[in-house]
């Protein structure tokens, strides 16, 4: 069928998505948030069976099946196993606006620690950006209790 | 947080707000709804199906619609739900009622808001109206729902 492109209006649709929701800690992820909130410590948990250090903290070991029991404190430097740098200005989702780019995402893997967690680094640029750099956790002066309390990863000389 | 030395639960939200072009045929569907009040649906040159809301493909046929064609704005309510937990994503306070509606002229069916919450009013078959908001943007809520006949 042929358009008369001209007299045709093209709509563009807003929609506002705001998910609000709760969601209940448990005993592990409920310790490890109430130890950054009070003493800015990062905690992990080993497994008594393979030993590695899990953060954050689980109930059971994934590789043993094993219950994991002794607690341990793990960073506030570590090691960056994996980056990437954003230059596309995402929503972020927890505040609706995006964040400054460019900025630095990473796993970092905490000293101490087995596992690696996902986070912001204070570093975007992808020349000054590699594997293995060492980074230390900039952590909020008025801590909530959530993971939000660490505020990104900074980059320092070692 | 909830921190009184109870079990911790955490507060989530996720905050998204976006746009999407709505493309040609779906602009034209909501420009109807907004300046002409018409419900309007296309048909699709192989099975014959009038697809409603307007699709410029037939996902069945997979050929190109061609005839616009207006439906409603009556239709028969096929199945629906009364929801009566209160939760910001809905689009009116609970208790709301969503409905599945085959207009008339339609083959296909639109999933809305409905007038009629109290569930032992609510049938399987029974006739319901759209009712056109007063404020019209372009958008799916220029209907505010549909009503009981």
């Amino acid at each position: 069928m042929k358009r008369n492109v001209e007299k045709e209006e093209l709509l563009r649709i807003p929609i506002h998505m705001k998910l609000h929701y709760r969601f209940p800690a448990g005993a592990h992820y409920e310790r490890f948030f109430r130890e950054l909130k009070k003493t800015g410590k990062i905690m992990g948990i080993k497994c008594p069976e393979c030993e590695r250090v899990l953060v954050p903290p689980r109930p059971v070991c994934g590789e043993c099946f094993t219950r994991t029991e002794e607690w341990v404190q793990v960073g506030p430097k570590g090691t960056v196993v994996a980056y990437t740098s954003i230059y596309f200005p995402f929503i972020d989702g927890a505040t609706g606006k995006p964040r400054p780019i460019p900025y630095g995402a990473g796993l970092i893997q905490l000293d101490g620690a087995f596992s690696a967690i996902n986070h912001i680094l204070e570093e975007g640029d992808p020349d000054n950006l590699h594997i293995g750099m060492r980074v230390e956790a900039v952590l909020k002066k008025e801590r909530e209790g959530n993971i939000g309390d660490i505020l990104y990863f900074k980059t320092i000389g070692e | 947080m909830k921190d009184n030395g109870e079990r911790m639960v955490l507060a989530g939200k996720v905050d998204l707000p976006f746009s999407y072009s709505a493309g040609r045929t779906a602009s034209r569907f909501f420009v109807e709804l907004r300046d002409h009040q018409k419900i309007m649906g296309k048909r699709c040159p192989g099975c014959q199906r009038i697809i409603v809301p307007a699709q410029l493909f037939c996902k069945e046929c997979f050929v190109e619609t061609d005839e616009w064609v207006e439906v409603g704005p009556e239709g028969t309510l096929l199945t629906f739900t009364v929801v009566y937990r209160k939760e910001n994503h809905h689009p009116r306070e609970a208790p709301l009622a969503y409905g599945i509606i085959r207009l008339d002229g339609a083959d296909t069916s639109i999933v809305h808001l409905l007038e009629e919450t109290d569930v032992t009013k609510l049938e399987h078959g029974m006739r319901v109206r759209a009712l056109f908001s007063e404020e019209r943007k372009g958008h799916i809520m220029d209907i505010e729902c549909f009503c009981p006949v």
